[in-house]
């Protein structure tokens, strides 16, 4: 089975959600993530970058088997430590749950129970694997105050903490039994920005005084810059690009990441306005031939419009672009704002944006937005 | 701990005044219905004397507001008064049937809500299939069913044709009692009781199953139900200790709502079974104008009313930590 040492393996995954009955047309499903493939090896650290609806939450979710009811797995393998997690039997899922895996859900403030203590639930996840009580209530005390919070708050219930002390408890029960694989999905995006900081510090130190891996899923790309070796782009439940990220954000190869880089303001750097990319994801139930991402691309040609891009691997970069050879070219003409001028591109016209509900409404996804990300407030021109 | 006896103790008061309007309103209502209580029982050939002089043993025949005044200090003392009809202190005509309608309320109600909880929880678990939409179909059959032929239907099956359960009353005719508490402490109630609480229980059954139902699907689409699972709980564990915990919040609310209305429902059931509770008690002291005796009912059933909003109350603070006592 484990055809590489890796701890792990995504294996061209596909996650279809039943699609709303559209207005007369078919039902058709919604492909949140449509043939995702990647590896994670042992303490390695993965941030998954991409907008709302680009079905970063959905494929974290498929790897943890936590799909809501519905959500169907069309075809992939997700092996950890060369063991399909899919077809693994739930007794043997709920042994590895927790004591390997592990996640920090995307809002702090509804990932605990309201209605027992903090110290009982991080003891819960320990008692859930090894028995003793007692062992397990005080371990809760030292797990609070590894994350900087004091032991006796263990007797609190959670709506006596603020949003930040709630985060630091869900990574205190995150890493309460060392697992190899800690998920966390949007960490702080529920947290003003000094809490954030906090937190993102918090994980940092958690993640340098332990082994194991992280993957971090954030449409936040400075969050990536700072925590994660490794960074894997999604665009419409496709990865685009991945790659170290120094090298990713560095020297771009995808337009869509080149795009996504023009969105995002450099608090060190230069002054300047921020470029967006135009138009709208695609519906993901009626996803565009060939890249997803051809008729918002400003460099695409006729062939991407009609074919899947092919993988190219460039170092120790894999990228999904027809154009992935040109792309010190495309890099070039991507940081001049007019190359990203709205314009009906050779791949066919801007896609309008999804019918409501089309994609969105799934967990975690919100109405898909432009590719200015969800915390620019817009995009301007330079 | 030091807000919640506060609150205890203004709940309280609060009940005290309740009372006493309570107490207050069913004078007024008694009196303002026509006809006198000597009419509907005093032979019809009595002499005016007669009449007068039993007016006055019972003070009927003083003004109206001295009668409330005498009333209200009466009650204080815990005096009912002496009823029209028996000649006897109206509590103690009261009294037993009084606790045969409690329990048999009680009874109903918990089965109601042990039935609506299980149920809402299993319909909301298998939330699409045809078994969800049967048992929500069940639950508002039950609660347009009367009582009184749902209660029959009860009978005929596991009374009349199975010979399970006795057909009505509240005892074993011939049943010997070594004591007052084996009226109510034996399994020959818990017999009789079984069928006419069966039949009130499962028509307040819809509200509950119901609010659990919609309660428990809002519940587990939370974070903390797929944090549960991600931890390696059991599936038992996760809908037990999360799930179904965390939904019963708003079935004791509604069940708060529910006890008024049992009592209503009781009285009907009652009468299928011979129970010989408050429900007939009140129709003919009411119908005999036995003013001690309706009063004391009414003011029975508002003091229980009361007592179990309470209690839920209770239950809510003591079930959800978020609850500050003040």
């Amino acid at each position: 089975m484990a055809e590489t040492g890796a701890l792990l393996e995504v294996q061209d995954l596909k996650v279809y959600y039943p699609g709303a009955a559209d207005r007369g047309g078919p039902r058709r499903p919604v492909r949140a993530v449509d043939g995702v493939s990647l590896a994670l090896g042992e303490d390695e650290t993965l941030g998954l970058v991409g907008e709302s609806g680009s079905g970063k939450t959905t494929l974290i979710k498929a790897v943890l088997r936590l799909l809501p009811a519905g959500a169907q797995v069309a075809s992939g393998r997700v092996l950890w430590r060369g063991r399909d997690l899919l077809t693994l039997p739930r007794r043997e899922l709920r042994r590895l749950r927790w004591r390997e895996l592990a996640l920090i859900s995307q809002s702090a403030m509804n990932s605990l129970d309201p209605v027992y203590r903090v110290g009982a639930q991080i003891a819960e996840a320990i008692l859930a694997h090894e028995p003793g009580r007692h062992r397990a209530q005080k371990r809760a005390g030292e797990l609070l105050s590894r994350v900087g919070l004091q032991p006796s708050r263990a007797r609190d219930y959670p709506h006596q903490l603020s949003g930040g002390m709630k985060q630091r408890v869900a990574i205190a029960m995150a890493i309460a039994l060392d697992p190899a694989l800690i998920v966390a999905d949007e960490p702080t995006t529920a947290l003003d920005v000094i809490v954030q900081a906090q937190i993102l510090d918090e994980i940092l130190r958690l993640l340098s005084s332990r082994r194991g891996s992280l993957i971090l899923v954030t449409h936040d790309i400075s969050v990536v810059a700072q925590t994660c070796r490794r960074v894997a782009v999604m665009y419409a439940g496709r990865i685009v690009e991945q790659g170290e990220t120094a090298e990713v954000f560095e020297r771009p190869a995808h337009p869509y990441t080149m795009g996504l880089k023009n969105a995002f303001p450099s608090i060190s750097g230069e002054r300047r306005g921020l470029v967006y990319v135009p138009g709208f994801p695609p519906d993901p139930a009626d996803p565009p031939p060939g890249c997803r991402f051809a008729p918002r691309c400003p460099f695409s040609q006729p062939a991407c419009g009609r074919d899947d891009p092919p993988t190219a691997v460039l170092g120790g970069r894999q990228v999904a672009c027809h154009l992935a050879d040109d792309a010190d070219r495309l890099r070039r003409k991507a940081s001049e704002p007019s190359t990203w001028r709205l314009r009906a591109p050779a791949g066919g016209p801007v896609a309008p944006p999804p019918p409501e509900g089309a994609g969105a409404r799934r967990p975690g996804a919100q109405v898909p937005r432009a590719a200015g990300l969800d915390r620019t407030g817009g995009g301007m021109w330079g | 701990m030091r807000g919640f006896w506060r609150y205890l103790a203004r709940r309280l008061a609060q009940a005290v005044v309740t009372l006493f309007l309570l107490a207050s309103l069913i004078f007024l209502l008694f009196r303002l219905v026509p006809g006198d209580p000597v009419s509907m029982y005093v032979d019809v050939g009595m002499t005016q004397e007669a009449r007068a002089m039993v007016l006055h043993q019972f003070g009927l025949d003083r003004p109206l507001g001295e009668q409330y005044l005498l009333y209200l200090s009466n009650l204080l003392r815990g005096n009912f008064g002496v009823s029209f009809q028996y000649g006897k202190p109206a509590l103690q005509v009261v009294g037993e049937r009084f606790w045969a309608t409690v329990l048999l309320m009680a009874a109903s109600l918990l089965i109601a809500f042990v039935l609506g909880v299980a149920g809402g929880a299993f319909l909301a678990w298998q939330r699409g299939t045809w078994l969800e939409a049967l048992g929500t179909v069940v639950a508002l059959v039950l609660r347009s069913a009367p009582v009184f032929w749902s209660g029959m239907i009860l009978l005929s099956i596991f009374a009349f044709k199975l010979k399970w359960f006795p057909l009505g009353g509240i005892r074993a005719t011939g049943l010997e009692l070594h004591s007052q508490w084996e009226k109510f402490l034996s399994w020959d109630f818990l017999h009789h009781l079984f069928l006419p609480a069966l039949t009130a229980g499962l028509y307040s059954l819809a509200s509950p199953l119901l609010v659990m139902r919609t309660s428990m699907l809002d519940v587990i689409r939370e974070d903390f139900i797929e944090l549960a699972r991600a931890k390696g709980l059991k599936e038992y564990q996760v809908v037990f200790r999360h799930a179904v915990r965390n939904s019963l919040l708003p079935v004791i609310t509604v069940m708060a709502v529910m006890v008024g209305f049992a009592i209503g429902g009781v009285v009907l059931v009652e009468t299928v079974f011979r129970w010989p509770g408050l429900g007939r008690e009140i129709v003919m002291a009411v119908r005999a104008r036995d003013y001690p005796v309706a009063q004391t009912c009414f003011i029975l059933i508002g003091a229980t009313v009361m007592l179990f909003n309470l209690l839920a109350d209770l239950l809510y603070g003591y079930l959800d930590p978020r609850v500050v006592w003040d």
